[in-house]
């Protein structure tokens, strides 16, 4: 518990004229959970249909989807003050920005939730039986852009810039995706598909899920610096691991996955000023009624008839006891041990530590490209962090020197996640906002002029990591059946941290417990 | 001593006269007709000199100290006079009257030098020999002056720092007569007075990028009578004898010489192409011009003008020169103008137009990219009355071809009709144009407006691509994929690299 008397510290800390704080989740409140301190005895005790535990982007699909299946009567928990989780936003006098996921990438035929709600939110339309997406999302020019050998570069891969080695090898590790997103299975499904859940079962395929994706790349002679880089810019970027530490069928599941599904090319994503809070905004939207923030779930006893869950009121300091025909556990899955008895082994869930920065801009900084020339995303190569995006990439305003927010990140995907976590607490807000500013000064010299505000968020369980031998494990499976009325919805039971498999998950939970209840719906968002 | 005396008369004399051409200077940049202008400068000036020249009597005794004094205040307006003038002239009003201010106020006390210095010497020489020598030296003086003056210093130092250089000799005559005639009071009073003054227009002449902002003077072929750095752009315009032209961020925007060739072919097609085009709208194209060719036409009834940047309208509407330039368009009663973003204030209104003239700065980077995108040109049309059509400037289907081309598919991919036309404006080059609308456009019929370049045959052959700008493969430009803007930079590059520069 050491160092948790600055974390979520509210007071500015100035820097010379730097001023900033830590946004990070409320870790001392979480931390309790360690060493119970609470009342024994619940003060208060309701009778509910339902109970949704999280309100990350799974509680909020979870629902959302009873919602449109008409069940109002339940009761969402939430320990911050705000719902999101990594989709959670801050707010900034030129507007919103991320502190985490930002993006959606257009989604697969097959991710029909996410279809869904996206027409539900106007961004997808169908107009002469040919469905497209609003342009005014579609990430504009230039998605990316690579700062390699002393200038920036379009797109992530700076062809002219490559040896004839890396070119060649660049070339064949694209035919080779390319083959693998072609690719289907005897039955016709994909290979890798996404949600993970539709991909193919066989065992050809899922034998790559008990290898690295560093051994996969040796057997494939994969041996160039800028693909290695590549390839692990990939693995720190959507799964905060490495080459080393994450499965060779989830590295191939990045690349392979995403096909654009008819609305665009696979690359092409959706993004927002806000980053996905805009979708969380959207999901939070009818379900302002059933969402409790401020609610420290304690204890969870899930039987054949029901689901008994205590909770804490932060605002009262009361113990609450809901009882609930059915409950769906949309927490992420460490934290089982500290709410349930009698759990699986759950040792194969790993979570990546991630830091974010927001860096609040009075006007965009000198670019070595000029103005005008920023990307939204923008990614420095062989840095340890990932770069940074611009919130306001997606504003239709052209006039150039407008006040802007970034948002950088830096996932810790090599050292050992508990030990960062630890040091992260104890880190002071001074260090990593000096050394954000300081990677950043090196392509845009007068940053520190710019910069009037940086807000520090550590994620300590940021994202589940997708390691070897996991999302197909036997204990991957246990992990996801239900205990009695308790039905598991987190995003960590794909062993991705996408949108799209929380919100697979929080809507499978959700459809389970309906047809427990008698409610099953007619048709499946899945 | 009486040396010293003498070369401080021709020096004095110098000055006094680089004042007088630099005001004279300066007025013909900024308001043009130098007739006019060296004129009523030199008039004001000789009538200033001859006030001072009759008020110098009543200076009855301290002659030397209030020799000194005039020095050092002539060095002080005068050192400052350029400087002065340029930011009236570019932030303020009452330009005229700062300007035949400061050339009295000169005038009148380089009017009181001469008598007491006079009055000074003849201690020293016979009054025959004094007379003779005071005003040989004055007009050798002059002389220097008119000939160092186009020569060599406003090609190399500029008005600015020919003010403060000097400002600088007048206020170093003054010390020297501090130093060599000690023997009245005051005198520590004065050298400090004059020290000061002189390390004021030291760093006047020193820093004249930092306070003045010309310092782009030497990057423009002509001077610079306005800068301004504003939020969104640095703008200049640059005036010589016979052309004034606009810079944004140091490209050039139009140039009176032939600016009519441009905005002709900007106008007056797509007011042939309505039968009557009441209400329209422009955007960009803040100088006014394009308003002013729309004006004459009488069918037009409503203009609207979004314009992003306040100081181009604050220029070309407000200020008491530079509105002339568009015979007062943006004055006109028919005229509105809105300060937005163009794409944002589509976005936001949902007036409708029977025209509207596209005028904005070339695609050389993702953000202006953003304005020739086919979500852009939708949502234009969605501005549009059922005949309506807009006009877009579309950048050199000569030097840029795949661009121009591929602003033309753009069109065509936002299901709109086109008609790509060119023009040979001489300072761009060959420029290109479009018209499109949901029908497929029309020029016909008289030409609407007096024009100075285009009549019916020329405007015939305004849509005829010889072979080396006719139509080449180019994609549409998309706000999530910005093509133009790649394409656009690749053409300059090799248009500029093809001399091997």
């Amino acid at each position: 518990m050491a160092g948790l008397g600055f974390a979520g510290c509210p007071s500015s800390k100035p820097s010379g004229r730097l001023r900033g704080q830590r946004k990070d989740p409320d870790y001392p409140q979480g931390h309790r959970l360690r060493e119970p301190d609470f009342p024994a005895a619940p003060t208060r005790q309701e009778r509910l249909a339902g109970v949704i535990l999280g309100g990350g982007v799974a509680g909020l699909s979870a629902g959302w989807r009873w919602t449109r299946a008409g069940l109002t009567d339940y009761r969402l928990l939430e320990l911050e003050s705000q719902v999101g989780g990594n989709s959670r936003a801050l707010t900034y006098p030129s507007g919103s920005a991320p502190i985490g996921a930002h993006y959606l990438p257009v989604p697969n035929t097959e991710a029909r939730a996410v279809r869904r709600l996206l027409t539900e939110m106007g961004l997808l339309t169908t107009e002469k039986d040919r469905p497209g997406l609003d342009p005014r999302h579609l990430c504009h020019s230039r998605q990316e852009r690579l700062f390699y050998e002393g200038e920036w570069r379009d797109g992530l891969i700076p062809h002219q810039a490559l040896s004839e080695v890396s070119q060649e090898q660049m070339a064949r590790f694209q035919e080779h995706i390319s083959q693998w997103s072609r690719r289907r299975d005897s039955k016709g499904r994909k290979v890798f598909a996404l949600p993970l859940h539709f991909s193919s079962t066989e065992e050809q395929y899922l034998a790559l899920d008990r290898i690295s994706f560093a051994q996969y790349a040796k057997r494939m002679s994969w041996d160039d610096p800028f693909l290695l880089w590549y390839l692990n810019y990939a693995c720190r970027d959507d799964f905060g691991g490495s080459l080393e530490n994450c499965s060779a069928w989830a590295g191939l599941h990045y690349f392979a996955s995403r096909d654009g599904g008819g609305l665009g090319d696979a690359d092409d994503i959706l993004v927002w000023p806000e980053g996905n809070n805009r979708l969380v905004k959207f999901l939070q939207g009818e379900q302002k009624g059933q969402i409790h923030p401020g609610s420290l779930v304690l204890e969870v006893v899930p039987s054949e008839n029901g689901v008994t869950i205590d909770y804490l009121e932060l605002a009262t300091g009361e113990r609450v006891r809901l009882q609930a025909e059915v409950c769906l556990f949309c927490l992420p899955s460490f934290l089982r041990p500290y709410l349930l008895k009698d759990q699986p082994t759950l040792d194969r869930f790993l979570y990546a530590p991630w830091l974010t920065a927001n860096l609040e801009l009075t006007s965009p900084p000198e670019d070595l490209e000029g103005p005008g020339f920023t990307a939204w995303d923008n990614v420095l190569y062989d840095s340890t962090s990932l770069g940074y995006v611009v919130s306001t990439h997606q504003h239709l305003t052209t006039a150039p020197n407008q006040p802007t927010v970034w948002t950088w990140y830096h996932p810790f995907s090599d050292e050992a996640p508990e030990v960062v976590r630890k040091t992260l607490l104890e880190t002071q807000w001074e260090d990593w906002s000096q050394r954000v500013l300081g990677e950043l000064e090196v392509v845009h010299a007068d940053i520190r002029e710019r910069c009037r505000r940086l807000d520090i968020t550590v994620l300590g369980h940021g994202m589940i990591r997708p390691s070897v031998d996991f999302i197909w494990s036997g204990q991957m499976a246990r992990a996801r059946r239900p205990q009695g009325r308790l039905f598991f919805g987190h995003g960590d039971l794909s062993g991705m941290s996408l949108f799209e498999e929380s919100q697979f998950r929080g809507v499978l939970a959700a459809e389970q417990a309906l047809a427990v209840l008698g409610m099953e719906p007619d048709e499946s968002f899945l | 001593m009486v040396g010293i005396l003498l070369v401080s008369v021709f020096l004095v004399a110098t000055c006094g006269l680089v004042y007088e051409l630099v005001a004279g200077a300066l007025a013909s940049y900024l308001l043009g007709d130098s007739v006019l202008q060296f004129s009523t400068i030199i008039g004001t000036y000789l009538f200033a000199m001859g006030i001072g020249s009759y008020g110098a009597k009543y200076v009855e005794r301290g002659l030397l100290t209030a020799f000194i004094q005039v020095q050092i205040l002539v060095g002080l307006l005068g050192g400052c006079s350029a400087a002065l003038l340029f930011m009236v002239f570019s932030y303020g009003s009452g330009f005229r009257f700062v300007l035949y201010g400061l050339v009295f106020s000169i005038g009148f006390l380089v009017g009181l030098e001469i008598p007491l210095l006079l009055r000074i010497l003849k201690e020293h020489i016979a009054f025959r020999d004094l007379v003779s020598q005071v005003l040989a030296l004055d007009y050798v003086g002059a002389l220097a002056a008119s000939v160092l003056f186009p020569l060599f210093l406003v090609p190399h130092l500029g008005l600015i720092r020919t003010s403060f250089l000097f400002g600088m000799v007048n206020v170093a005559v003054a010390f020297i007569f501090v130093t060599r005639f000690q023997k009245e009071g005051r005198w520590s009073a004065l050298s400090a007075e004059s020290a000061l003054v002189f390390l004021l227009l030291l760093a006047g002449f020193v820093f004249t990028d930092k306070i003045t902002r010309f310092a782009e003077q030497g990057l423009y072929p002509a001077p610079v009578i306005v800068s301004r750095q504003t939020p969104y752009q640095k703008l200049a315009i640059t005036r010589e004898p016979g052309e004034t032209r606009l810079y944004l961020n140091g490209n050039l925007q139009f140039s009176t010489f032939d600016e009519y060739r441009y905005h002709e072919a900007l106008v007056v097609p797509a007011l042939m192409a309505h039968s009557a085009p009441q209400k329209v709208l422009v955007l960009g194209g803040g100088d006014g011009l394009a308003v002013d060719l729309l004006l004459k036409d009488p069918r037009v009834e409503e203009i609207l003008l979004v314009e992003l940047d306040p100081v181009m309208i604050e220029i070309f509407r407000d200020h008491p020169e530079m509105h002339k330039l568009n015979n007062s368009a943006l004055r006109s009663p028919k005229v509105k103008v809105v300060m937005a973003d163009a794409f944002t204030w589509l976005e936001q209104n949902d007036q409708t137009f029977d025209l509207a003239l596209v005028d904005f700065p070339d695609p050389s980077n993702y953000s202006v990219g953003k304005l020739y995108t086919s979500h852009f040109y939708r949502r234009l049309a969605e501005h549009l009355s059922p005949k309506g059509l807009f006009v877009v400037q579309c950048s050199s289907p000569l030097a840029a071809r795949r661009s121009y081309w591929s602003i033309i598919s753009t069109l065509e991919f936002s299901g709109l009709k086109v008609l790509p036309y060119h023009v040979y404006v001489p300072s761009f080059g060959e420029w290109g144009f479009a018209l499109a609308s949901k029908i497929e456009p029309r020029v016909q019929g008289e030409i609407p407006i007096p024009t100075r370049f285009l009549d019916q045959s020329e405007v015939e052959r305004l849509s005829r691509f010889p072979a080396d700008m006719s139509r080449v493969a180019a994609e549409a430009n998309r706000l999530f994929d910005q093509i133009l803007v790649r394409y656009f930079q690749e053409d300059w590059s090799r248009y500029r690299g093809r001399d091997g520069n």
